[in-house]
């Protein structure tokens, strides 16, 4: 890896950026509806209302200077204000941000605790019962919807059993075990469909390291098998699996709008999804931007690891 | 094109060492179990779609009002139960299948033949359309799918185009790597050398040579581009925006029946099931079609 690499990649980033800056920006200004209407109400309102507002928030320049100022303001990191609420976007973002970090790392932790071992378990034994019914499970995984798993959980230890809450958001620094409690079937919800992509990833990067002929020679030098399966299988089938993780850790982070819907947390997709109902053009826009960038930086991340983890790879 | 004497003779020649993909297929298929499971699964569910008006035992858009007649449990009238509006469930699983279908169908469609098109087009001119063409996929992977699947179907405005327009673009770059990918190992083999030299245009070839040799990744990446399209259609009407009641959707129906998932669970669990089975069918169907056809060793 050398810093030319390095400097490519970097700007590779700075041009995905400034086209999902740009995309977002039309793609929103397409939808139809008015946020000045919205907000004041439909009917009965005074041409001069409108026309202050529009002043107020910026929409009454053209669309080009429009998109100029948001570009503008994404560099500079401020956002504006949000239309309805008058609170500035970046509070809003970041308080939100925290509830979907959150949430898609304690899904990305329970995805990993189940597929290494599990993964691990179905290729020794593959062709086998355990591994018939572990690849089995995994491909109910990824074939429910994670809103269904969601329902699925409400109904089962919420309603019946009672013993998790259904649905809504309490700080964790407000009160840790309840904080818990309201993480548990949304991250048990997004987690089991990353642990059924995941297991079936480690199970066949270590099918098919299992088949190299390193390991043979290993074996044929007399290595123990846990020699030769921690120290020669594992090591190389993790690369594979890692990057996988990266992605599904991207995925994840803004994958979460569904889940967040509903059990009423208070995260970046819920903040989206609600304010493009409103028309809140400065909060959709900073949500969104801020999902993409988080995803983008991700794969940025796993890139940039994978060089370092796999020294044969050669960097063009 | 018959004129083209050469390119005829080229391209029977290339055919005839085909042999013919669907029975290839077929007899592979059939030879494990999860391949015969998930092609019967994704059968059946095409003809509950297919023959939906035949099948269904009521209107799926009858509503019955009545505290009698709303969210009743499976029973002989109404074999499944009836939803929040008294609608009868079995009936309107098989519309919703039917538009689930319909919409993923639709999308993946699009994507496939303009991936195919625009990436074979890339391989073959090269040089700045070929990276226009491939910058503008790698950017467009570079957006989160949801995200860039809800903002595409808000823009559009809900309703069946907008999912549909929606799914097809965020599967639209996946395909048009792969077809890239393949045109340019195909331009490089000999048949290729002599079909040019022949002088088949760029159409001839494309159909006659470039298609039937990817076509097989192809198919494989379809199958599990599906899946994904079926999930991501319930995804967009759970959220309201896909197709718009009252039209049946089962994504739609999920939502609208979880409020009354302590009075009457099983208005959730049915639909939910539906969804389940037609993603595990194709899901199943992409495993075993892409051991079948030996892709995962080409990439």
């Amino acid at each position: 890896m050398s810093a030319r690499w390095l400097f490519r990649r970097l700007f590779d980033l700075v041009f995905v950026m400034w086209f999902m800056a740009t995309v977002i920006f039309f793609l929103l200004r397409v939808i139809p509806g008015d946020p000045v209407l919205m907000l004041l109400g439909m009917d009965q309102v005074s041409k001069e209302a409108v026309a202050i507002l529009r002043t107020e928030f910026g929409l009454d320049q053209s669309l080009l200077s429009q998109y100029f100022l948001w570009l503008a303001n994404i560099i500079t990191g401020d956002f504006g204000v949000s239309l309805r609420s008058g609170i500035p976007v970046i509070d809003l973002v970041r308080s939100a941000l925290s509830v979907t970090f959150v949430l898609a790392m304690f899904a990305l932790l329970i995805g990993v605790a189940l597929s290494i071992p599990l993964g691990i378990a179905a290729a020794r034994r593959q062709g086998r019962m355990t591994d018939l019914a572990l690849t089995t499970s995994a491909l109910f995984g990824i074939s429910t919807p994670s809103f269904v798993l969601a329902l699925l959980g409400i109904y089962i230890f919420s309603v019946t059993l009672k013993w998790l809450p259904v649905a809504g958001y309490v700080p964790f620094l407000e009160d840790p075990l309840e904080a818990l409690r309201h993480m548990v079937l949304p991250s048990i919800a997004l987690g089991l469909v990353s642990a059924g992509i995941l297991m079936r990833m480690m199970r066949r990067s270590v099918i098919d390291e299992s088949g190299e002929e390193y390991v043979r020679t290993a074996r044929a030098k007399g290595a123990s098998e846990f020699k030769v399966f921690y120290g020669h299988i594992m090591r190389n089938a993790l690369l594979p699996y890692m990057t996988l993780v990266g992605i599904e850790a991207g995925i994840l982070l803004s994958g979460t709008v569904i889940t967040e819907s509903i059990f009423a947390l208070p995260g970046l997709g819920r903040l989206m999804i609600e304010n493009i109902l409103h028309r809140d053009y400065p909060v959709v826009q900073a949500a969104v931007f801020v999902i993409t960038a988080i995803y983008v930086l991700a794969n940025f991340l796993i890139d940039f690891l994978y060089t370092v983890l796999d020294p044969r790879i050669k960097v063009k | 094109m018959k004129d083209s004497k050469s390119g005829l003779t080229s391209g029977e020649l290339q055919m005839a060492e085909m042999p013919n993909l669907a029975s290839v297929i077929l007899r592979n298929l059939f030879r494990s179990p999860a391949g015969i499971f998930g092609f019967g699964l994704t059968i059946i569910i095409l003809i509950c779609a297919i023959f939906a008006p035949v099948l269904a035992p009521a209107d799926p858009l009858l509503q019955n009002l009545t505290r009698a007649t709303i969210l009743q449990l499976p029973n002989l009238d109404h074999l499944l139960g009836t939803d929040p509006l008294g609608r009868d469930i079995l009936s309107r699983l098989f519309y919703g299948a039917r538009t689930s279908l319909l919409v993923a169908g639709s999308s993946v469609a699009t994507a496939v033949l303009l991936g195919m098109v625009l990436g074979s087009l890339a391989a073959t001119l090269g040089g700045w359309c070929d990276r226009v063409t491939m910058r503008l996929m790698d950017s467009m992977l570079a957006f989160p799918l949801m995200v860039l699947a809800i903002t595409i179907s808000v823009a559009l405005g809900r309703g069946p185009v907008g999912a549909i327009v929606a799914i097809a673009v965020v599967n639209l770059p996946t395909f048009t790597r792969l077809a890239r990918a393949k045109t340019l190992k195909i331009n490089q083999s000999q048949f290729m050398t002599a079909a040019t030299v022949m002088g088949a245009g760029l159409l001839w070839r494309f159909v006659h040579h470039i298609v039937p040799n990817m076509i097989n990744t192809i198919i494989v990446q379809t199958s599990i581009a599906l899946a994904f399209a079926v999930l991501m259609e319930s995804a967009l009407s759970f959220l309201g925006l896909g197709i718009q009641p009252p039209a049946p959707s089962l994504g739609f129906m999920i939502a609208e029946a979880r409020n009354f998932l302590t009075l009457a669970p099983h208005v959730v669990f049915f639909p939910a099931t539906a969804i389940f089975l037609i993603v595990l069918g194709l899901n199943l169907l992409g495993d075993a079609l892409s051991d079948t056809l030996d892709v995962r060793k080409e990439r």
